[in-house]
């Protein structure tokens, strides 16, 4: 979580660039752009309609920060836009035709690398859970946000919140347990969610 | 703002969670939770459930990779720019860093299609395809144009796909050369490629030119899907897929 020069620091910003400061959005944008792509990342488990979901979503605090009032944090504000438009691009991967399967990470994996594969399986695992589901667990553990705060972005009781962390983290928990039974161990295409062809 | 929540409305989409998961993912997270109530949920290291449960917990924790600055860059330009630009609907982040490019790269594929019709008439036995039949039409022969080189950075990649529909690459472009006079021959395996990428039912793949990915052998193809130009890097030989991409218009 930011400490409090950080949360001083991100008001004044907002403050200022909703009263039409460019150079203030710039730098407020810029200083939670990594943030808002690491949350539509984990949400979308794919790095283009990340990019797609973060861009929308920097468009969307862009035109919205006029609206925002200061009675929440902007953290909180804003990630409730990161999620809402990598929600959003979920739901329009779903309904979207794909060209053909689009894997950039697994070239990398030949490499065979630690952290690309660990990479791979929290993806992976992720994959067989709802959006949603992954949302919870990005906000915790990648934003930090308390179950409350979690929430009130994702509009859903803590007991919710609770059972989709514990879930997403469940999920993961399984894969690593299959890292020592590899036969056990799902494929990466099979755990993927299916496109279409 | 979301509307109030009903603290006993059932999750909707609740797929089964293990209640000892739920005890123990809680646990792990001790006051973040409201109802945690401090050693009212041991975890013992002894326990290889809370401990698959803890490392998941820190592996989910790992930030993806940050952006480059390119993309960065173009993000945050798109962002401000769309701050006094009037809302025309949802595009891409990639189709606005295209957007530009976009027409030149229209009339290019227009001129190359017809250059490609032309030489088709020459050759009736060729199964390769160019980049510009790719994106307009029938099958036709011709080699590959350009040297992409390496394409491992996807935003570079990106860059250069643009910067060769747009055929201007080796004047604006310093990092993308001419193919060498022997691309036809060296062509070969980059053509049995075009195979190995599935593209949608009515549009056709072409060879884009020859690249390298982590500086080995690879080639790109693109194939037009309505607004979108999907681009493929492929391992030579092997045919693997390293990278995928895609530019909306």
């Amino acid at each position: 979580m930011a400490d409090a020069p950080d949360l001083r620091l991100d008001e004044d910003l907002a403050r200022r660039a909703s009263s039409g400061d460019r150079a203030a959005l710039e730098a407020l944008l810029a200083r939670h752009l990594d943030q808002i792509h690491a949350i539509c990342r984990r949400v979308l488990g794919h790095p283009e309609d990340a990019l797609d979901a973060t861009q929308e979503a920097l468009i969307a605090i862009s035109r919205g920060i006029h609206r925002f009032d200061g009675r929440s944090r902007f953290t909180t504000w804003m990630y409730r836009v990161a999620t809402n438009a990598a929600l959003d691009e979920a739901r329009r991967r779903r309904r979207r035709p794909i060209a053909s399967e689009h894997l950039p990470e697994k070239a990398s994996a030949a490499d065979a690398t630690d952290a690309v594969d660990a990479r791979l399986d929290v993806d992976e695992a992720l994959a067989t859970l709802p959006p949603e589901f992954r949302a919870a667990v990005a906000l915790r553990d990648l934003a930090g946000l308390d179950y409350a705060e979690i929430a009130v972005v994702l509009g859903i009781p803590i007991g919710t919140v609770r059972s989709r962390i514990a879930r997403g983290r469940g999920a993961l928990a399984d894969r690593l347990g299959n890292r020592d039974h590899p036969s056990e161990r799902p494929t990466p295409r099979a755990a993927r969610p299916e496109r279409s062809p | 703002m979301n509307p109030p929540v009903d603290p006993t409305e059932p999750d909707p989409l609740a797929p089964a969670v293990d209640p000892r998961d739920e005890r123990l993912s809680a646990a792990l997270d001790g006051p973040a939770d409201p109802d945690f109530v401090a050693g009212s949920a041991p975890v013992t290291d002894t326990d290889d459930r809370a401990r698959a449960v803890a490392a998941a917990r820190d592996l989910l924790a790992v930030a993806p990779p940050p952006l480059d600055d390119l993309t960065r860059r173009r993000m945050l330009r798109n962002a401000l720019d769309a701050r006094e630009a009037p809302t025309h609907g949802r595009r891409g982040w990639a189709a606005r860093a295209a957007a530009p490019a976009a027409a030149a790269a229209c009339v290019a594929l227009v001129v190359l299609g017809v250059w490609a019709l032309i030489h088709a008439g020459g050759s009736s036995n060729s199964s390769s395809k160019s980049a510009a039949s790719a994106t307009s039409g029938p099958a036709t022969k011709t080699a590959a144009k350009i040297d992409l080189r390496e394409v491992s950075d996807p935003a570079v990649l990106l860059q250069k796909v643009e910067a060769a529909l747009r055929g201007t690459a080796q004047s604006s472009t310093p990092d993308v050369a001419p193919a060498p006079t022997t691309a036809t021959d060296a062509n070969g395996p980059a053509v049995a490629c075009l195979s190995a990428v599935r593209v949608p039912a009515g549009t056709h793949a072409g060879v884009l030119g020859p690249a390298t990915f982590h500086g080995a052998p690879a080639v790109v193809i693109v194939a037009r899907d309505g607004p979108r130009i999907l681009i493929y890097v492929l391992a030579t030989p092997g045919c693997r897929l390293l990278s995928s991409q895609f530019l909306r218009q």
